[in-house]
């Protein structure tokens, strides 16, 4: 990556950095001018014989470039500091808008731990590079210049020997440039697989005690470490000897200049004043240059971090919505005039949107495989129709295309008659409640959390989409009821967050509703006491369900069976249980009357004997 | 201070090599120091024309000793300090990792409250503590002994001199970078409570990001996070300004120390009590010890953070070491106060008295289990979870344990494998009494099937071989095939050597329970214990599972745990759990032709949602 693409990502680095360079390139003048002062006045007190009154002036004045480049330099350091701050702020906030534009479906396929850590250290590892290095970079040019432009002016013989060297630090550092790209990468591959083991080991710990293995584990640990410490200490050996040349360069060409001026003065082919004042300059002419490296390594995970942050800002959204509204074509459609009473109806009243799936194929980005192949089918007005099939069948794609977190490869949805995609997306999915199979909850109470579900919802409303969820059942038991803070006060299990998320559903009465396996994590008699409810979130509404269990499925007025992304049936309930296939198959495992004892036998309706 | 005390024990046992890494820092230093003040010497020395260029012969010779020495001082440091790292990084996992093993609650306390982010943020604190002498413990020690050796130096020549030096030296080294961290506390204790409030809100917007969508909530979070970001870096601004206004106070005392020395000097010269030659080598002294203090200020910030770092492990770890260990781990002896099981007691089974335990891996034979009246509760403060269990399994047996969930059934799961205790009845195992056999003896008679089984990221076959460390490939074949996931692994590229990937992400559900039963049936234990092992699959999957299952566990004694009621046409005894008491027991024909037993109404009740129009 060249700097190039980082002055075009982040906007307004140019003058930020220019003023670190500036203040930078003041400071080391005043480094120069300081030494100028100072050889002369300890050439005036140690070969002149001038006692204190006589350098009065030149020493006020030393103090004073003392105090200025101090200055200078805290300037610098606050300018480079105020441009990390604003990368960090742009940077992050365009990349936090960037991931929420991404979607959900983007988000599930990353490790979101991994995101956050992006944005948080990944960033600040950035500005390293951005505020450290890359001034760094001009500083290690523009003060050897300046020092080595004194010099000659000083002392030729001197200026040559740093002029000769000089270039070879660059070879070196490019060197030990790539040895030290290659020691951060094996010492930070040797550090993750130890992390990550380490890691591993503590999260499966219930199971290493299991089968008795997790005693044996501190042995384990101490020998992988051992062994990758002995193997990564081998290789820095060798690595960390460019190091070595390169120091022995720069401190040699010290001694170098140092004893040729010694054997000048000896010969009086210089005065001490120009010998003293290049002696002085010398370690300032390679220090900049050397500074690089330093900076240079704690660059390496700015580097690595920013790739990764740019590639995500590269991600393309999958899905860019439309701009017509769900009221505007209801309205189109029966005629009504007023914006209001549309939409009344279309909460209020029996839902007026029916969907169409029309040959829709979709794959995930990146993947080979299709998840959904050419499947068709309607969901009538007010009508329910459940999808039927095993994980990774293709139910949940149904629902990332219909809620618009993604777009089918080929086909169409339609929203009466008119293309999903032509509506605005977050206006269709005010129209649209949805329980997904793990409804996060966020930090709050649980009131506060339902309440979400519907902007201006009062308390009462809310409490009691909370009682025909069920919610109230175990929110009796919490110490606060239903101000108990979630994660904080209460740790709540899988079936009584899909409660919560039923009676988010309740409370919103959108009309449409896809519900993705919204009693997955229920026991049975939970989940038998929550089918009224569902029932009653269901009324009236146009609705997509998933279920893997038979009983959410039964009452649907249509069955879609999916297998491998295809439709391979669909039907009412009767239809598919005489039709002998998948759905038979499915229905007989829980119905269990083909395989339970004959006790079992005699509790199984006329109905599902079938 | 305890912190301080605390965080120093991982660096005893390496005091000496520490010594030798501080020590080669020091002489780094020391040779810069050295090749300046010999090179400000030989200049002086050869301005004043001397008879004879021998005169000049040891400067140059020092200039050049000094000129090499300092790197070769500088590649054996960082040699030394790196391997010092890593020997106090293996010190430190190993003994978080012996902490949170040694306590079983420990381990539900990293599973239940630690979700997977405090885990890693655990260990990433650990891996912190690495750089506890490189970062910490370095910079101010060799400081140290460069500021003592340049001020004896310097003393010798002007005592004056040496003091200014020392006042100097402590300002810059001590007083500014002091000086900052309280400046700079309350400003980075803000900044780090923003940061962690921005992290937790954008951490759970984009887990939520489905519900914040659908919320129509994604401006509005925005706009929080906007806001949030606004408050962050106002609080890092102070921070700023503070550092730089340190990095000013640096440059300026650093170069006002030769300044303020200049004006002692120039008197002393002029009075001949110190001789002009050595004015320049002394100036070029106090410039270079100050290379010394450099890496302070980030040492100083380093050691803020480690320190914070220390406490979060202590106060995990010391929450862990608080609770008391489950089970004793002390040698079986035969609780006299619970008589001995005779063989007329059980009826199902002959009774084998209990082998006197040799080596950890001996079994029963057979596996006789039976719990009495057990009682089990986490905490004395939180009623029980287990009120009065009764139990028994014979040889060859298959139990299930059913009961929605909260009703105490994984208890009984954690208690058998020694994972809780119970404070009240008695468990025998094979004629002893549970709770006073070595935890590893009793664990080694279960194989066991959680839940979401916890695959490790290595490969299919050592996750397999957990169970059985000197397994042959024959056996591992064995087990994969009963369990039925054999064709499965035979077909992945590298077969039984594939990585199953981070928590066996390679695997879908189904296959990754299919290998912990594989696992579980390696493992060759008398008892095979399942807790819930079907949770989370689809039916077609479920079935599949189960179909593996009871053709796998032809002869085993089983305890299947589960809540689901498919499937349990296998077993011979059902035991019927609700709020921790064992409500009914009995075959699957017993119970649901008894008209009012609780798992009929359950099943009926299945079956009536199944059916109700």
């Amino acid at each position: 990556m060249n700097t190039k693409e980082w002055f075009r990502r982040i906007p307004n680095l140019i003058p930020g950095l220019t003023t670190v360079v500036v203040l930078n390139f003041a400071s080391g003048l005043l480094m120069i001018l300081q030494a100028v002062f100072l050889a002369k006045i300890v050439t005036d007190v140690f070969l002149n014989d001038r006692n204190r009154g006589d350098v009065m002036m030149p020493i006020a004045l030393l103090f004073f470039v003392i105090l200025l480049r101090a200055v200078a330099t805290g300037l610098s350091d606050k300018a480079s500091g105020d441009v990390s701050l604003r990368i960090r702020e742009d940077l992050r906030m365009s990349l936090v808008r960037h991931l929420f534009q991404l979607g959900p479906v983007y988000l599930r396929r990353e490790r979101t731990g991994e995101l956050v850590n992006s944005a948080m250290n990944g960033i600040e590892q950035v500005d390293v590079y951005a505020t450290k290095y890359l001034p760094q970079m001009a500083h290690a040019f523009l003060i050897p210049v300046a020092v080595w432009c004194l010099v000659i002016g000083t002392d030729i013989w001197s200026a040559i020997i740093l002029a000769v060297t000089a270039p070879l630090i660059p070879i070196f550092m490019i060197l030990i440039g790539k040895g030290a790209d290659s020691i951060a990468k094996r010492q930070w591959r040797a550090l993750s697989v130890l992390g990550g083991h380490f890691l591993d080991v503590i999260r499966g710990l219930t199971t290493l005690k299991v089968f008795n293995r997790s005693r044996a584990q501190v042995e384990i640990i101490e020998r992988i470490t051992d062994t990758y410490r002995e193997a990564t200490m081998q290789s820095l050996r060798v690595a960390f000897l460019s190091a070595l040349v390169l120091e022995l360069l720069t401190t040699l060409s010290t001694a170098v200049v140092a004893v040729m001026l010694g054997l000048r003065l000896l010969h009086g082919n210089i005065d001490f004043h120009r010998a003293f004042l290049v002696l002085l300059l010398a370690p300032e002419f390679y220090l900049p240059i050397r500074m690089i490296g330093t900076q240079f390594h704690a660059s390496m995970n700015g580097i690595e971090a920013a790739k990764r942050i740019f590639e995500i800002l590269d991600t393309q959204p999958l899905v860019q919505g439309g701009t017509r509204r769900i009221v505007e074509v209801i309205q189109s459609q029966t005629g009504e005039a007023d914006d209001h009473n549309a939409r009344v109806s279309c909460f209020e009243h029996e839902s007026p949107i029916s969907i169409e799936f029309d040959d829709v194929s979709f794959a995930y980005p990146g993947s080979e495989v299709n998840a959904l192949e050419h499947v068709s089918f309607c969901v009538p007005a007010g009508k329910t129709v459940a999808i039927v099939g095993a994980s990774g069948a293709g139910k949940s794609s149904l629902f990332d295309l219909l809620l618009g977190f993604a777009r089918p490869l080929q086909g169409q949805i339609r929203i009466n008659g008119v293309a999903l995609s032509e509506f605005e997306l977050s206006d269709w999915r005010a129209h649209v409640s949805y329980v997904s199979q793990t409804t996060h909850l966020f930090p709050g109470t649980i009131l506060e959390n339902i309440c979400r579900a519907r902007q201006g919802a009062s308390v009462a409303e809310a409490l009691e989409a909370a009682r025909l969820a069920l919610v109230d059942e175990f929110v009796c038991r919490l110490p606060h009821g239903y101000t108990t803070r979630i994660g904080e006060d209460v740790q709540l299990s899988g079936g009584q967050i899909q409660r919560i998320a039923m009676a988010r559903a309740i409370l919103k009465r959108a009309p449409v509703a896809c519900f993705d396996e919204p009693t997955s994590q229920l026991d049975m008699v939970s989940e038998q006491a929550l089918q009224a409810s569902l029932e009653t979130a269901l009324q009236g509404r146009t609705a997509l369900v998933a279920a893997h269990r038979m009983q959410t499925v039964r009452r649907a007025h249509q069955i879609v069976v999916v297998e491998s992304g295809r439709i391979v049936e669909q039907g009412t309930h009767a239809d598919l249980v005489s039709a002998g296939g998948t759905y038979q198959k499915l229905w007989a495992f829980y119905n269990d009357g083909a395989i339970f004892d004959t006790a079992a036998r005699e509790f199984v309706p006329e109905g599902a004997r079938v | 201070m305890t912190n301080v005390m605390w965080l120093l024990q991982f660096v005893r046992p390496y005091r000496w090599r520490l010594l030798l890494a501080a020590g080669l820092g020091f002489l780094a230093i020391l040779a810069n120091v050295g090749l300046m003040g010999t090179s400000g010497y030989l200049i002086a020395a050869a301005a004043l024309h001397p008879a004879t260029i021998l005169l000049l012969w040891t400067p140059i010779v020092g200039v050049r000793f000094f000129g090499i020495s300092r790197s070769v001082f500088r590649y054996l440091e960082r040699l030394v300090s790196h391997d010092l790292t890593f020997h106090i990084l293996a010190r430190v996992r190993v003994w978080f990792y012996d902490r949170i093993e040694q306590t079983s609650n420990g381990t539900r306390l990293l599973e239940h409250h630690g979700s997977a982010d405090v885990l890693t943020r655990a260990v990433t604190d650990v891996e912190s503590l690495q750089n506890l002498y490189l970062r910490v413990l370095a910079p101010p020690l060799i400081a140290l002994f460069v500021g003592v050796m340049s001020v004896l130096w310097i003393a010798r020549y002007s005592g004056m001199t040496a003091i200014w030096f020392a006042v100097f030296f402590v300002i810059t080294g001590a007083v500014v970078p002091w000086i900052s961290l309280h400046l700079g506390r309350q400003a980075g204790k803000a900044q780090v409570l923003l940061r962690s409030d921005f992290q937790s809100e954008l951490g759970d917007a984009l887990r939520g990001l489905t519900e914040l969508t659908m919320d129509g909530q994604v401006d509005a979070t925005i706009r929080s996070l906007a806001n949030k970001q606004t408050d962050l870096t106002q609080a890092a601004r102070r921070g700023t300004l503070i550092q730089s206004a340190g990095t000013g106070a640096f440059v300026f005392f650093t170069n006002v120390s030769v300044w303020a020395a200049l004006l002692v000097l120039i008197p002393l010269v002029s009075l001949h009590a110190v001789k002009g030659v050595e004015v320049p080598s002394l100036l070029f002294i106090i410039l270079a010890s100050f290379e010394a203090v450099m890496p302070i200020p980030a040492s100083v910030q380093a050691m803020n953070e480690t320190l914070a770092a220390a406490r979060r492990i202590k106060e995990l770890a010391g929450h862990v070491s608080e609770e008391i260990p489950a089970a004793n781990g002390g040698m079986p002896v035969t609780n006299t106060e619970v008589p001995a099981m005779s063989a007329s007691e059980l009826e199902q089974g002959p009774i084998h008295r209990l082998p006197l335990v040799q080596e950890g891996d001996s079994l029963i034979q057979p596996p006789v289990l039976w719990m009495r009246d057990v009682q089990v509760r986490y905490d004395d403060a939180l009623p029980d979870v287990l009120r009065g269990v009764t139990l028994r399994l014979a040889p060859g047996e298959r139990v299930a344990v059913v009961g929605e969930s909260g009703s105490g059934k994984s208890t009984i799961f954690n208690m058998l494998l020694g994972l809780c205790t119970y404070h009240k009845g008695s468990v025998m195992l094979g004629g002893y009494e549970l709770r006073d056999l070595p935890v590893e003896f009793v664990r080694n008679q279960f194989a066991a099937v959680t839940q979401d089984a916890f695959l490790f990221h290595v490969s299919v076959a050592d996750n397999l071989r957990l169970a059985k460390p000197g397994a042959s490939d024959d056996e591992l074949c064995d087990a994969a095939k009963t369990a039925q996931i054999l064709d499965l692994i035979e077909s992945l590229p590298d077969g039984f050597d594939t990585l199953v990937g981070e928590n066996g992400a390679r695997f879908s559900g189904g296959e990754r329970q299919r290998i912990a039963l594989a696992r579980a049936l390696l493992r060759g234990a008398p008892i095979l214990l399942l807790d819930e092992p079907t949770n989370g699959l689809d039916a077609v999957t479920e079935a599949e599972f189960l179909e593996a299952l009871w053709s796998a566990v032809a002869e085993k004694a089983v305890i299947y745990i589960t809540h689901r009621l498919a499937g349990l046409e296998s077993v011979d005894t059902i035991l019927v759990l609700q709020d921790g008491r064992a409500v009914e027991a009995g075959s699957p024909h017993q119970l649901l032709s008894q008209p009012d037993s609780l798992f009929r109404r359950m099943r009926q009740m299945a079956h009536e949602q199944i059916d109700n129009k």
